[in-house]
């Protein structure tokens, strides 16, 4: 039985509002994962006013270095730091998670909750043209708008955010239909609240949990994706650090100096994973449902 | 049943239609005056006016439409504003060694994530259960192209036991064909299979606690036997509806893993396009892509169709 079939659904509700589960599950991933995202904010942090090193100049006098005690983690083929670049890195990749995660949320939620509260035709026309987006994934379409608008930081945030945007507005509509039932809903439409104001006041609320949840995780995919676009040559240009564009560098030195792609490539894992962790931690706190029957 | 059928295939159609217009939208009318792209920034204001003559950039956006989608069902995609050619023999060529490279990934991240799946769901709450969950976490962080990274630099720099990259047709040479497939379908597919893992291992366990279990339990069947004889084909839908899903995702890192190992598929021809600002060759290969992606959904959502006969009378 789904919440929405039972008048008395109250006392079982999925947790669906966040700040709602105290007694939830996935304390563990969810501490696990918030250390590590405060990792990567604390070196975007630092980097801002110290780094061992600048990132972004070319120093001739000390290319290719093996990790030692100057260079904590070795320098490039430009000679800059290593550990200076990655902390450096840390900045773009959660510009590009936040910004791209922000335009996702404000285009998909209000989306995915008009759909849910109005079933029938408007409800599966709205939900055909999601399907058609959903078959332009994200990356895809930061390629296209690279080819458009020509590539760089920008132009990756906003293509990531609207090809992120579908999902949300999958999540979001579940959540609303499972609220459109409840009996505050009912007594506000009953009392000719507008749609707008029942959408604001009290569905928005209430799917505020699997909204985070849905966050955090877009978050590591925008992570991914940003990596992956700089790797390529589409996402942010240089001299700024990222860490897709270090692995790109390092590609061509595989076979003098492999650690190169090692570090990047444990800083990328580690912010995703990060988003990960706290996403599924969140999930298991407000969903009792995926949790293990004791 | 017959009704159903068709009105799937109805609605896949008009997906495919819409995604067309999409595409075309963007390709063809965002980038404004495509002459000019074509020509470059010195090109004088005659000369773009001429090439637009000649390009046909001067009829109505709907007409333009209609002749490029034409162009599109006769397979040759329009004329290339680089190399002045046809562009269909050109994706074509690729789109074979993507799907060549896509159904082998998916094949190793199936043979990888069932086993490995039931495994983490049948070991939960005990501790190597926790340490193979978090192999699939870590999994699923690593991208695709990093782990190709990682694995030529052992299996190709250091062991010298496969190559770096390139491609060999499977027609002119077989065994290097199979050798230069290895590494990238194993970086593709490693990502998916750590996805799909944890898709087996929770499918699994919601399977686990539905009564037809305990009973089997109740009889006497150990829990990988319950699980084994009853069990395993109830937790395989779920699973295949996220494989469906996650078609896309594998489209997109095989674009990348195509870079990193330079194959050349439909993503390494993308790329060369885009770096080309090549608008017509790229319209019309998002286009293919995109048209992947929904064949597969239609496909997928059809089995399910034909399977599961609740589906069947749902509208």
């Amino acid at each position: 039985m789904t919440a929405s079939e039972s008048p008395a659904s109250t006392l079982t509700e999925p947790r669906l509002r966040a700040g709602a589960g105290r007694r939830g599950g996935g304390g563990a991933m969810l501490w696990a994962g918030l250390m590590l995202i405060g990792l990567v904010v604390l070196a975007a942090v630092v980097s801002v006013w110290w780094t061992p090193f600048d990132p972004e100049g070319v120093f001739s006098d000390s290319i290719l270095l093996p990790p030692g005690a100057e260079h904590f983690l070795g320098t490039d083929s430009f000679g800059r730091d290593v550990f200076s670049s990655i902390l450096r890195g840390a900045q773009i990749s959660l510009l590009v998670g936040t910004v791209a995660v922000g335009i996702a949320a404000v285009l998909g939620v209000p989306f995915g909750i008009v759909a849910g509260m109005n079933p029938g035709r408007l409800d599966q026309f709205m939900m055909r043209g999601n399907d058609i987006s959903l078959a332009f994934p994200a990356l895809l379409l930061a390629i296209i708008f690279g080819a458009i608008f020509g590539a760089g930081t920008v132009t990756a945030m906003v293509a990531l955010g609207i090809g992120t945007a579908p999902a949300f507005a999958l999540i979001a509509r579940s959540g609303t239909m499972q609220i459109m039932s409840r009996e505050y809903v009912l007594a506000a439409r009953a009392s000719g609240k507008s749609g707008i104001f029942i959408g604001v006041r009290h569905i928005l609320p209430n799917i505020s949990g699997v909204l985070i949840v849905q966050a955090s995780v877009s978050f590591g995919i925008a992570v991914l994706a940003e990596a992956a676009l700089s790797y390529l040559g589409l996402g942010t240009p240089p001299p700024t650090p990222s860490w897709g564009r270090m692995l790109q560098d390092a590609q061509g030195y595989l076979f003098i100096e492999p650690l190169l792609i090692v570090w990047p490539g444990i800083a990328i894992a580690i912010a995703v994973l990060g988003f990960n962790l706290f996403g599924d931690g969140l999930r298991d706190r407000f969903d009792p449902k995926m949790q293990v029957k004791r | 049943m017959v009704l159903v059928v068709v009105r799937r295939i109805g609605v896949f159609a008009t997906a495919v239609v819409v995604a067309s217009i999409v595409t075309f939208l963007m390709l063809s009318i965002l980038p404004g005056n495509a002459a000019r792209i074509a020509l470059g920034v010195q090109a004088t204001e005659a000369d773009v006016a001429a090439q637009g003559t000649a390009m046909g950039l001067d009829r109505p956006a709907v007409v333009r439409y209609l002749d490029w989608f034409g162009h599109v069902l006769v397979g040759d995609f329009g004329t290339s504003t680089v190399s002045r050619q046809a562009i269909g023999p050109e994706i074509t060529d690729a789109l074979g060694i993507t799907v060549i490279l896509v159904v082998s990934s998916v094949v190793l991240a199936l043979v990888f994530a069932i086993p490995f799946g039931i495994l983490t769901a049948l070991r939960q709450r005990k501790p190597d259960g926790a340490i193979l969950s978090g192999i699939s976490q870590i999994g699923v962080a690593v991208p695709g192209f990093l782990s190709g990274m990682l694995l030529v630099t052992v299996f190709a720099v250091t062991l010298r036991w496969l190559p770096a990259g390139g491609w060999v047709d499977p027609s002119e040479d077989f065994g290097g064909f199979v050798e230069h497939l290895i590494l990238p379908a194993i970086a593709l597919g490693s990502v998916q299979g750590a996805v799909l893992s944890r898709y087996v291992r929770s499918s699994v366990l919601e399977v686990m606690r539905e009564d037809f279990i305990r009973t089997a339990r109740a009889k006497g069947l150990g829990a990988g036997r319950a699980l084994f004889r009853h069990g395993l084909r109830n937790a395989a839908v779920p699973v295949m509806t996220v494989l469906g899903l996650q078609i896309a995702t594998l489209l997109v890192g095989a674009v990348v893993i195509e870079r990193v190992f330079s194959i050349p598929g439909l993503g390494s021809l993308l790329l060369d396009k885009v770096a080309l600002r090549d608008l017509p060759a790229v319209q019309g290969i998002v286009l293919v892509l995109v048209v992947f992606v929904l064949a597969l959904n239609f496909v997928v959502d059809l089995a399910f169709t034909l399977i599961d006969p609740r589906l069947r009378s749902a509208s």
